[in-house]
């Protein structure tokens, strides 16, 4: 999406231009959307601007705006549970990082979207494909999210927001940050609730994170880092009383901490190395109603995991030749158990994990040859290499080619353990901005999968995934500038041959369309945008889906634009045509149309 | 495929380090005025780099950029581009052709840089010999309030008076050239883009000219407006002291401890005809430019 501050600034520079020169500058040709990217894999950038053009309030309102990623359940109330695909590959085969430290639960090994708050985040990366070569067990992809920074110009800047929505959904957040000196500091904390946009999802969630920051002689820095995050977003089958169960809600808790360390160790040396502990515990309530009507619940299945972990790299070299290499450790703790049953745990265990792993680039030209290689002992599903051979070849200044092959793994889930997922992976495309007022990106995919773990009933199968991805960006006009994305997918069981189908197994939707217009007039002091999904499921005959179009407005205006404190309101009004986007119409229909409106304050 | 793990392990550890070093160049806008200063800088600093100019893109994402370069070193040229790589976590930067570049360098800001001025002294020190006593300056405190900081010091030294008008924008400018009526001697005009811009140029030459005052500027071009001298950095030059900052730092040093350079070649150029007007004489105008 667009930043136009960058424009505004490159006006401030053709007055100093001027003013030095007495003439004018005079660029005639067209910008184009954005740079294209020098690195082999498939990687979508989503940055805090886009976050906030969306007024989105967690990660899975973010994902479902990237070409290539669907929501199960689209959205329902935000926080609440959803599964969600990246081309095809299931959530549980997705790393998703938040400062290095993975998200992903290893019952299931799913990192739940709508937990994750996007208050504190300044970048997400995604990675389409295997990229167990640099991240270990991450077979179908990861998302790399990276939180903001200590504002370096103000020793005190900071800012407060507040949203209200249909069913009283409300969103507080307030953000404090500055340097002083070699200190720097950030600290966020943030409410959500909501009575429930669809049956029974009312949602409480409380977020904390701090980071302090140290400026370390020789340009180094440490960062300390804490989050700690509760929520208890219902579920939404109340209604099915008629199953003999109601499934009341869930409670969740995630807590990490992080001591990171950056230091360069002379002109072309770095040392990284980070230290950090997790606690996860999550409660899912099954009950049903008693005999006076009340609520009554059979089961309180808990799972918690925690881990202390090291990573330590040293990164050699420059752009023509790099060299990174680490290792990794892991303790593990994981634990499941119905509370309110006197079986025993269905497990309770402890692992350890190490890995070492080596990347490097070699650039010859225009040619860049960029191998990685990785080698896990997983400590719960035995040793495991990996490996990847990306190539990039810029053709023009304007367009890149790309290729990648890669092998791959994920770990199986705690709680069924059908031997590790392993993948081959061959990606090929190319990113141009030849075409006058257009950013292109084509990928051609093609996924051969073994022992493929499946969402629902936990089977392995093997898979073979293929397809197409298309992403388009317009150069704006009058402010306004399109963007898009299209994923073809054609899935099917290399055993059987047939092609597979969207059920409670797997998600492998054939069409997936993304569309944004988004407005931009930041001297208006105005932003905007419109983002349409689209989705064909490809759905098993008696699975109850349904894919209708999804269309959001979110309005954004400043008051004053001239003075960069000024207040900015925002409106949204999510799902314009009521459609009905879901795996499960039955159980996770999302939320019909609904309203939100709010302010922020910088200061 | 143990065989093939093997050969990517080999190719691996050939991708040794090269002995080139690495620069992202940020680049504001495309100008011949950053053209002269980029020959300057890799004369002297002859590092592989990649250049990305900043209005070339709607949304240039620097941060992903700068992570997928992983620069060694970041070079800004022009305020644009030092003001969006400011945003981000980035490696030591240089700043050139930047008026914002700031002069109480922070280890937090990792950052340092060759000024777009000649130093304060050097305009007063042209000023005395135009036997200028109380000069006129306009300007606003939040874009150039550090100049002029240096600035009094150095007319105290000199025994020159500076009298200060400010403003916070351009609609300011007219109102408070006119309020210097008679107070003043001389103008010094400063490379502010408030105080001064192509719409209010015009009136700092009509009021040098209405009250017969000497006008001295930071740009050549404003000679043949009507200004009595002005100082004409080399711009070349400019990139020639970034490049040397930009070796020093490749070496190890941190930009937080390498100073703020001001510009080191600077030429004084005169307008015969105002010098003439305004009855200097001919030996005092020509002493000063062959300097």
């Amino acid at each position: 999406m667009a930043a136009p501050q960058v424009w505004g600034a490159a006006i401030e520079d053709s007055q100093t231009i001027s003013l030095f020169t007495g003439e004018e500058t005079a660029d005639s040709s067209p910008p184009l959307p954005r740079p294209t990217s020098q690195i082999a894999e498939n990687v979508t950038i989503v940055t805090s601007d886009d976050i906030a053009r969306l007024n989105a309030h967690t990660l899975a309102e973010v994902l479902q705006t990237v070409p290539g990623i669907q929501l199960e359940f689209n959205l329902r109330t935000p926080s609440t549970f959803t599964f969600f695909a990246l081309q095809g590959a299931l959530n549980s085969t997705v790393l998703v990082l938040i400062d290095g430290i993975r998200q992903n639960d290893f019952d299931q090994n799913f990192a739940a979207p709508g937990l994750i708050p996007v208050q504190q985040i300044e970048r997400i990366e995604i990675i389409k494909g295997a990229a167990s070569g640099s991240w270990g067990s991450a077979l179908g992809g990861v998302i790399n999210i990276v939180t903001k920074s200590p504002n370096p110009d103000r020793p005190a800047s900071g800012q407060v927001s507040a949203t209200l929505g249909s069913r009283f959904t409300a969103d507080t957040i307030g953000e404090l940050s500055g340097t002083k000196d070699r200190f720097g500091y950030y600290l966020t904390a943030g409410h959500l609730r909501s009575d429930g946009l669809t049956p029974d999802t009312a949602t409480n969630m409380n977020n904390l994170y701090g980071k302090l920051s140290y400026a370390l002689p020789g340009s180094g820095t440490a960062t300390l880092g804490v989050s700690h995050l509760t929520a208890r977003p219902g579920l939404d089958e109340a209604d099915t009383a008629a199953w003999g169960f109601v499934h009341d809600n869930n409670q969740n808790t995630r807590s990490y901490g992080f001591l990171k360390i950056q230091q360069p160790l002379g002109n072309k040396l770095r040392l990284d190395f980070q230290g950090y502990a997790t606690n996860r515990e999550d409660h899912t309530k099954y009950g049903g109603l008693n005999e006076e009507g009340a609520i009554t619940f059979f089961n309180d299945y808990a799972v918690k995991d925690r881990t202390q972990g090291v990573n330590t790299s040293l990164s050699w070299g420059d752009r023509k030749k790099s060299l990174v290499t680490g290792i990794e450790y892991i303790h593990g703790h994981g634990s499941s158990r119905d509370q309110l049953s006197s079986d025993p745990a269905y497990y309770d265990r402890s692992w350890d994990s190490f890995a070492w792993y080596g990347n490097g680039s070699y650039s010859i030209g225009d040619l860049t040859v960029l191998p990685g290689v990785r080698f896990d002992h997983t400590g719960l599903s035995g040793d495991k290499p990996s490996y990847t051979l990306g190539l990039t070849y810029q053709l023009t200044e304007k367009t890149t080619l790309r290729a990648y092959a890669a092998q791959g793994f994920s770990l199986p889930m705690l709680l069924a353990d059908t031997g590790i997922q392993k993948v081959r992976t061959v990606q090929g495309g190319v990113e141009s901005g030849a075409v006058p007022y257009l950013w292109l990106k084509g990928t051609y995919f093609f996924n051969a999968l073994r022992n493929n773990q499946s969402n629902g009933d936990g089977k392995a199968t093997n898979q073979t995934r293929q397809g197409v991805e298309i992403e388009a960006r317009s150069t704006p006009f009058f402010g306004l500038a399109l963007s898009g994305g299209y994923t073809f997918l054609y899935a099917k069981d290399s055993d059987s041959g047939q092609r597979l189908q969207t059920n409670s197994n797997q998600t492998v939707p054939p069409h997936l369309v993304k569309l944004a217009l988004n407005y931009d007039q930041l001297d208006l002091g105005l932003r905007g945008a419109l983002t349409g999904n689209y989705v064909v499921w490809n759905a098993a005959p008696d699975y109850p889906t349904s894919s209708s179009g999804i269309w959001d407005l979110h309005l954004n205006w400043q008051l004053n634009p001239k003075n960069a404190l000024s207040p900015e309101l925002f409106f949204s009004a999510h799902n314009l045509f009521d459609g009905v986007q879901t795996t499960n119409t039955i159980l996770y229909n999302n939320a019909s149309r609904w309203y939100e409106g709010g302010a922020r304050f910088k200061f | 495929m143990r065989r093939l793990f093997f050969l990517i392990l080999a190719l691996l550890l050939t991708a040794g380090p090269a002995a080139a070093s690495e620069v992202l160049v940020v680049q504001s806008v495309r100008s011949p005025m950053y053209d002269d200063a980029l020959k300057g800088f890799r004369s002297v600093c002859p590092a592989e780099s990649r250049t990305i100019v900043l209005s070339d893109y709607v949304d240039a994402e620097l941060a992903r950029v700068i992570r997928e370069e992983q620069p060694r070193l970041v070079l800004a040229v022009g305020d644009g581009a030092l003001s969006a790589l400011r945003k981000l976590r980035r490696p030591p930067t240089i700043a050139l052709m930047a008026l914002g570049l700031p002069h109480a360098p922070s280890s937090a800001e990792n950052l340092t840089g060759v000024d777009l001025s000649a130093a304060p002294g050097q305009y007063l020190a042209l000023l005395q010999k135009i036997t200028a006593r109380r000069i006129g300056i306009v300007h606003d405190p939040a874009k150039t309030g550090w100049y002029l900081k240096l600035a009094r010091v150095a007319a105290r030294q000199l025994g020159l008076e500076l009298v200060v008008r400010e403003v916070s924008n351009p609609r300011q400018t007219i109102g408070q050239l006119d309020s210097l009526k008679g107070a003043v001697d001389s103008l010094w005009l400063l490379p502010d883009t408030t105080a001064v811009t192509m719409e209010t140029l015009e009136a700092y030459f009509l009021f040098s000219q209405r009250e017969s005052i000497p006008l001295v500027s930071f740009s050549a071009a404003h000679l043949k407006l009507g200004a009595l001298l002005a100082l004409e950095l080399d711009r070349a030059d400019q990139g020639r002291q970034a490049g040397e900052l930009a070796l020093q730092v490749l070496q190890g040093a941190s930009p937080a401890r390498l100073e703020v350079a001001s510009p080191r070649k600077v030429s004084i150029k005169v307008n015969d005809a105002i010098a003439k007007r305004l009855n200097y004489p001919a030996g005092l105008i020509s002493s000063l430019s062959k300097k």
